[in-house]
């Protein structure tokens, strides 16, 4: 979930094209992703989608490896269930591919959307439409996992400070003798430091909460910029209609004889 | 199992609508059980839980194809009513970090929110057992719960009538269900790996609720030693612990002794 923090950094300190884009246009772009997922059946329309979306994510100053190095996170999981799909002879190794491609672009999709938007603008259309114990959820949640992240990282730093995970050499013997915890004690002091950490993370978000509230929250999150459409939106739109006409080709190709 | 790795568009719309039916349903149905709780203070128990999956959720055994969740955890802290709240933030937010399918949402809602209330369920009905070996419990409530949410899991993969290789040879949409033995390879593989996968989670779940349990059994609503709660041994502060226990017992389910 380092994945969330690099994400979050991403959308609050980047300024190019696609960071500037409004929310609205940006929900539009995820949506034409997702519709050339649903209507290809065969890998060659979603390389190419895949191929539109790194170039965008290539010319709108967001590391592109780890961010497609993250878009290929499904591969493993939706993997055995691709290869369940193949039936073992190469041209229906298409099958697979499709499978795992159509996972890749969905994630590259959602990834580069939530690498471009702060998470209020991220977060406020739905804020709109959820019930309010839902939405005060949501977004204290997205808080919670900094929480979380912080407390995990400040209690592994302090288990590795004091050698939780190495046992000490005896006295005088060189470091080498040295060997790990056994793996039951890394596994006890795992759960303990998971557990520590979620106990103080409730606390702060209930101090977090308090303070929201206390703020004037009151089930809305207010975004950064406007929701609605604006001309410079004119390269997202573009984009999605290009992914459009991936779909629409993709139909067509299925539909058309020859 | 938590949720379903399948990328969008390869269930059928049919399938995937019926997973957002019924996931509307569950929070409709969570909604209403909640009409009279006090759920100010549950916000943040609730995040902090769906915050836990989420952060988890990025430990992933690679060989086995499998990620950690703690959604069992999950289910035991904050019920099964919040916890439908939890299970459809908890898929939204994978969603949106590149992790899942949002066609398929509905149906994922539908799994974590069983995982995480047959898991409460399992946990409650061993509760016995918990006062003497809180992490033994937890730890066969997570497994038991891990392999019936698997067998939702594979059943709904049986039940989806799409065939890639048909539609990918023919193009037809409505392609009839992939091959018996192909659907067998996949549930035996994943019953193989999911059971190292619920094996380990059933430990690491069993090793926190052993430690929540030392130091606030009432998170888990379980006895504490003098009668009360942890939360309100806490001198001068209204107990958290005892306000997580009241809305479980306003939603009908068992409460602490």
């Amino acid at each position: 979930m380092m994945r969330v923090a690099s994400l979050d950094r991403w959308a609050c300190l980047g300024t190019s094209w696609l960071h500037r884009a409004s929310p609205v246009a940006k929900w539009l772009l995820l949506g034409s992703a997702i519709l050339v997922v649903i209507v290809s059946h065969a890998p060659a329309p979603l390389f190419a989608a895949y191929g539109l979306l790194a170039l965008a994510a290539a010319t709108s100053g967001v590391p592109l490896g780890p961010l497609l190095l993250a878009s290929l996170m499904p591969v493993p999981l939706v993997g055995l269930f691709a290869l369940s799909r193949w039936a073992g002879t190469l041209p229906a190794l298409a099958v697979p591919v499709t499978i795992v491609a159509k996972g890749m672009v969905t994630a590259l999709a959602a990834l580069l959307v939530a690498a471009t938007t702060p998470y209020p603008d991220l977060l406020a259309p739905l804020t709109r439409v959820l019930p309010p114990v839902m939405a005060d959820s949501l977004v204290v949640t997205y808080r919670a996992i900094f929480l979380l992240l912080a407390q995990v990282e400040a209690l592994w730093l302090t288990i590795r400070v004091r050698g939780g995970f190495t046992s000490r050499p005896p006295a005088g013997a060189l470091p080498w003798p040295a060997r790990g915890t056994a793996l039951s004690r890394r596994l006890e002091i795992a759960a303990i430091g998971a557990g520590l950490s979620l106990l103080r993370a409730a606390d702060l978000s209930g101090r977090l909460y308090d303070v929201m509230r206390l703020r004037g929250y009151q089930g809305r999150l207010a975004p950064t910029q406007t929701l609605a459409l604006r001309r410079e939106d004119w390269r997202v739109l573009l984009l999605s209609g290009s992914l459009l006409a991936v779909a629409t080709i993709s139909i067509a190709r299925r539909l058309l004889p020859g | 199992m938590t949720h379903i790795m399948v990328p969008d568009g390869v269930f059928p719309w049919w399938l995937s609508a019926a997973g957002w039916v019924a996931a509307l349903t569950i929070l409709l149905a969570a909604t209403y059980r909640l009409r009279a709780v006090a759920t100010t203070r549950m916000v943040p128990l609730v995040a902090v839980m769906t915050a836990l999956m989420a952060v988890v959720m990025s430990v992933e055994l690679v060989p086995l194809g499998y990620e950690l969740h703690l959604t069992v955890l999950t289910g035991i802290v904050i019920g099964p009513w919040f916890g439908a709240i939890a299970a459809l933030l908890f898929n939204v937010l994978r969603a949106l970090v590149g992790d899942g399918a949002f066609t398929n949402i509905g149906l994922n809602t539908l799994v974590t929110w069983l995982e995480l209330t047959l898991g409460a369920l399992f946990f409650a009905t061993l509760r016995p057992l918990a006062r003497r070996s809180a992490a033994l419990a937890a730890g066969v409530a997570t497994f038991l719960s891990l392999a019936c949410s698997t067998i939702v899991f594979l059943g709904i993969v049986a039940v989806s009538t799409v065939d890639p290789v048909r539609v990918v040879e023919s193009g037809a949409i409505q392609a009839q269900a992939g091959g018996a033995a192909g659907f067998g390879r996949f549930a035996v593989a994943l019953l193989v790996l999911g059971t190292i996968g619920w094996a380990i989670e059933a430990v690491l779940t069993g090793g926190i609720v052993a430690f929540v349990a030392r130091v606030r059994p009432g998170l888990l609503h379980l006895p504490v030693e003098g009668g009360t709660t942890d939360g309100a041994a806490r001198a001068g502060k209204p107990a958290a612990a005892e306000e997580v226990a009241a809305p479980a017992q306003v939603a009908g389910e068992r409460p602490p002794a």
